[in-house]
């Protein structure tokens, strides 16, 4: 009996101490094992990133309000579309490269600003008149949410694929470029002859039968855009 | 000698690691530093289209805007978290995510306008009524004429992870729609109406009429027809 309670002493000793050398040997590595662990670990987060499954959208936080009047006749709309081509400029530490296509389009409206026609403008002589209306201005440019479409990506394997914020960036440019471009695309011009069609039609339709209608000249410090 | 030897062995790595980095570094995030170029390509005019819209009204709004989706987690990430679960003083009850998924953001400001009006093109010859020197004229439903969040509009604040333009874009789209809603709530019709009856008073006033009423009706289901009389009618 003492023989036997002796050797299950010596058989807890000795489990015990197994149990501290295992432990103390982990301890040792645990920095070595964590180590070796931070590099292999990147390796496995390489795939399934796109492997989202579920998506909330959030009602948003309210921050800023406000409401202004405007008069304008809007008389024309220009649809335009553009392609936004974003290349990677070469450089000797680059491996791989980044192309980016995205497809945009732009609505353009332009019209005449009834605010600006006063009394002074309306000449009336039996059933003529005359009306002199303020040129054509822009009224807005609206870039289409749904017309925004990405065509073609390409990121290299070493580098970084494109951002939403990096996207809006070159759409920034684009807006900016559609905007600068308004000049030649005759948008004014357009919207000129159709206000003068509108007012002309509106002015017969309320009985006079002589109808003139005059564009203002634009003025220089209203010039747009 | 041999330290000297190994001493040296080692700072030319440490500066072969720091240049290294320095060129992953810039590979990687160069775009940041203006690594990319775009190109110029043209503009195309696709369709010239004659309207006639009278805006009356302009709502501007800023939101902001967050949406998430939940991530699975890599096998290297759940390794991750058991290595933290085994560090010392770590147990499971303590906080630890266990998830197999991880949450990643995307927050925008999205600063738009809204611009309400009238369709002139919906006008039918019996909205216009005309005897003498008076006028009777009949406006067609007030609406919501457009709702513009241009890219400059728009501000990634926070994007976590990889999120595709079509996930920004349709973010943006529900930005647009929250702001058209509240752009009504907040009364954009009424005063659309309001700000066209006074403009179209002065026109016609302008044109010599003496007698004018204006008559309006928004388009609302539940609402009766409004007879709104011009300011200061005779």
């Amino acid at each position: 009996m003492i023989a036997l309670s002796g050797s299950i002493k010596r058989s807890d000793a000795i489990c015990n101490q197994l149990f501290r050398n295992f432990r103390m040997m982990t301890a040792m590595h645990f920095k070595k094992i964590r180590l070796l662990i931070i590099f292999l670990v990147p390796l496995f987060m390489l795939p399934s990133y796109s492997c989202s499954f579920f998506k909330k959208e959030k009602e948003s936080i309210n921050v800023i309000h406000q409401i202004q009047e405007m008069s304008e006749m809007a008389t024309v709309e220009f649809v335009v579309s553009k392609v936004v081509q974003v290349n990677d400029v070469p450089d000797w530490y680059k491996i791989g490269d980044r192309k980016l296509l995205i497809s945009t389009k732009a609505r353009i409206k332009a019209g005449t600003n009834m605010k600006e026609i006063g009394e002074e403008d309306i000449e009336i002589s039996g059933n003529s008149i005359e009306l002199r209306i303020p040129h054509a201005r822009v009224i807005n440019l609206n870039m289409d949410p749904e017309s925004i479409q990405e065509e073609y990506s390409r990121t290299g394997f070493f580098r970084r694929s494109f951002t939403n914020e990096e996207r809006y960036g070159f759409l920034v440019q684009a807006e900016k470029e559609i905007y600068e471009s308004i000049p030649q695309m005759g948008v004014l011009n357009r919207a000129n002859a159709h206000s003068v069609a509108f007012f002309e039609s509106w002015l017969r339709a309320m009985g006079f039968e002589q109808v003139h209608v005059v564009v203002k000249p634009m003025e220089k410090e209203a010039k747009q855009p | 000698m041999f330290k000297t030897i190994r001493l040296i062995i080692y700072l030319a790595l440490v500066l072969i690691f720091i240049i290294m980095g320095i060129l992953v570094y810039r590979a990687y995030f160069g775009s940041r530093s203006g690594g990319l170029k775009i190109d110029n390509t043209a503009i195309m005019v696709e369709e010239i289209k004659k309207i006639s819209q009278l805006f009356t009204t302009t709502y501007y709004d800023e939101l902001v805007l967050d949406t998430f989706k939940l991530i699975s987690k890599t096998p290297g990430e759940r390794l991750l978290d058991a290595m933290t679960i085994m560090r010392p003083g770590v147990s499971a009850s303590n906080g630890m995510n266990y998830m197999n998924y991880r949450r990643q953001e995307m927050v925008v400001i999205a600063r738009g306008r809204v611009y309400s009006g009238f369709d002139f093109s919906r006008l039918q010859e019996s909205d216009l009524h005309i005897d003498d020197r008076s006028i009777t004229f009949q406006l067609p439903p007030a609406e919501v004429l457009d709702v513009i969040i241009n890219p400059s509009d728009y501000e990634i604040f926070i994007e976590e992870g990889r999120w595709s333009l079509e996930e920004a874009v349709s973010l943006k789209q529900s930005a647009a729609n929250l702001m058209e809603k509240r752009a009504i709530e907040m009364g954009i019709l009424e005063q659309s109406e309001t700000t066209a009856i006074g403009l179209l008073y002065n026109f016609f006033k302008a044109l010599g009429f003496e007698q004018i009423t204006i008559i309006s009706r928004l388009e609302d289901p539940y609402e009766p027809e409004i007879f709104v009389p011009a300011p200061g009618i005779e």
